[in-house]
């Protein structure tokens, strides 16, 4: 299998971001929760530029919402993940338990 | 009632010079129309701010992308790598590395760019010489149709011609060249505001235009009827460059006076 079929560390967090906001992914909400969770704040171009290559790749998908006054006038754009998106997390999320499992001692975690 | 407040122009017009012309694109500018108003509702300036350094991150970004598409390849690998981006870095980080070796040795760093700016410079002269006299087309109506004629003998490939020569020639080729013309280079002693001037010419036959197939941009250029007696009918056709620089492209100098070693 090429490295196609795994994802990058920034496109895993931007997928299960995806995943948690459900209805409410877009940009400005996925910034926010990324920031929350991660604890930095990320490029916002990077996060713009890494969904057209998610939904390039098929993972994602997006739809417009109507134009808000709030936003001046434009859309949402609300992104959700396809099945090939969910089992592209599913293996990676699979290599790395593997990758650490039994490292805990070595780490000092519990 | 008070109106929403307006992100700084310079930042949207910005994003909307770099985003594509679509839904995703405005999408991009409705978010941070978005949190602009709602930073703006903290501290309009320091919104305004915000505003314009994200609208220029995401400026950035998106510039780097379009130049992977136009290249035709995918917009980013997994780890950046192969990418346009990736390509960028690698440069800024050879020229980097390049600055900091080239800053330790300054001696030597001194004559590679002098031997390189001697070695430019003079490759550059040539190449100027050359493009001027053999690659560039020269300014004549049939340059293929010129031919340059010589006189040759023991020691000498390019000998000239004498007029007697030049007449034989003219009159006695007819039946291989159209026409025969002659010139010979000269140093005149102009006249000058501040003295005298000298100025490389040529002295040439009163066909000497025609056959080159030049014409003039102002006035005339010299006739057959030209060709008189030496001395007696003394008119001069300036050059372009010589006419903008003595006489600063004065149209009404045609017809007027010269004077050429003291004499009109």
């Amino acid at each position: 299998m090429g490295r196609e079929g795994y994802l990058g560390e920034f496109e895993q967090m931007l997928l299960l971001a995806v995943l948690r906001l459900e209805e409410d992914a877009y940009g400005v909400r996925l910034m926010d929760e990324l920031e929350a969770r991660v604890g930095r704040r990320v490029s916002r171009g990077s996060v713009y530029v890494t969904l057209d290559r998610l939904e390039e790749k098929g993972w994602l998908a997006s739809e417009m919402s109507d134009a808000r006054p709030e936003r001046g006038g434009r859309p949402r754009r609300i992104v959700s993940i396809t099945p090939e998106g969910l089992d592209a997390l599913r293996k990676s999320r699979a290599a790395l338990l593997n990758l650490w499992a039994g490292l805990e001692g070595a780490l000092d975690l519990p | 009632m008070s109106s929403s407040p307006r992100p700084p122009r310079i930042g949207t017009w910005l994003m909307e010079s770099v985003l594509p012309p679509t839904d995703r694109g405005a999408a991009v500018l409705g978010d941070l129309h978005e949190e602009f108003v709602s930073r703006a509702s903290r501290g309009l300036h320091r919104a305004r701010i915000w505003y314009v350094r994200e609208a220029l991150g995401v400026a950035v970004r998106y510039v780097g992308q379009s130049q992977n598409y136009q290249r035709g390849r995918s917009r980013l690998d997994v780890d950046g790598r192969g990418t346009w981006e990736g390509f960028m870095d690698a440069v800024v980080m050879n020229v980097r590395f390049a600055v900091r070796r080239l800053a330790k040795s300054p001696m030597f760093t001194m004559v590679a760019i002098t031997s390189l700016g001697l070695g430019i410079g003079a490759n550059t002269a040539m190449f100027s010489l050359v493009n001027a006299v053999i690659i560039r087309d020269q300014p004549f109506e049939d340059p293929a149709a010129l031919m340059d004629i010589y006189e040759a003998g023991e020691g000498f490939s390019h000998g000239t011609l004498s007029y007697p020569d030049y007449v034989d020639i003219k009159e006695g080729s007819t039946d291989v060249f159209e026409d025969a013309g002659g010139m010979q280079l000269v140093l005149l002693q102009m006249d000058a505001e501040n003295g005298v001037e000298m100025v490389p010419a040529e002295a040439v036959t009163g066909n000497y235009f025609s056959i080159l197939g030049i014409h003039a941009a102002l006035g005339r250029l010299f006739t057959a009827a030209d060709d008189v007696a030496r001395g007696a009918h003394p008119v001069v056709v300036l050059g372009h460059g010589y006419w903008t620089r003595r006489f600063g492209s004065d149209p009404l100098i045609v017809g007027s006076e010269l004077r050429i070693a003291g004499r009109p």
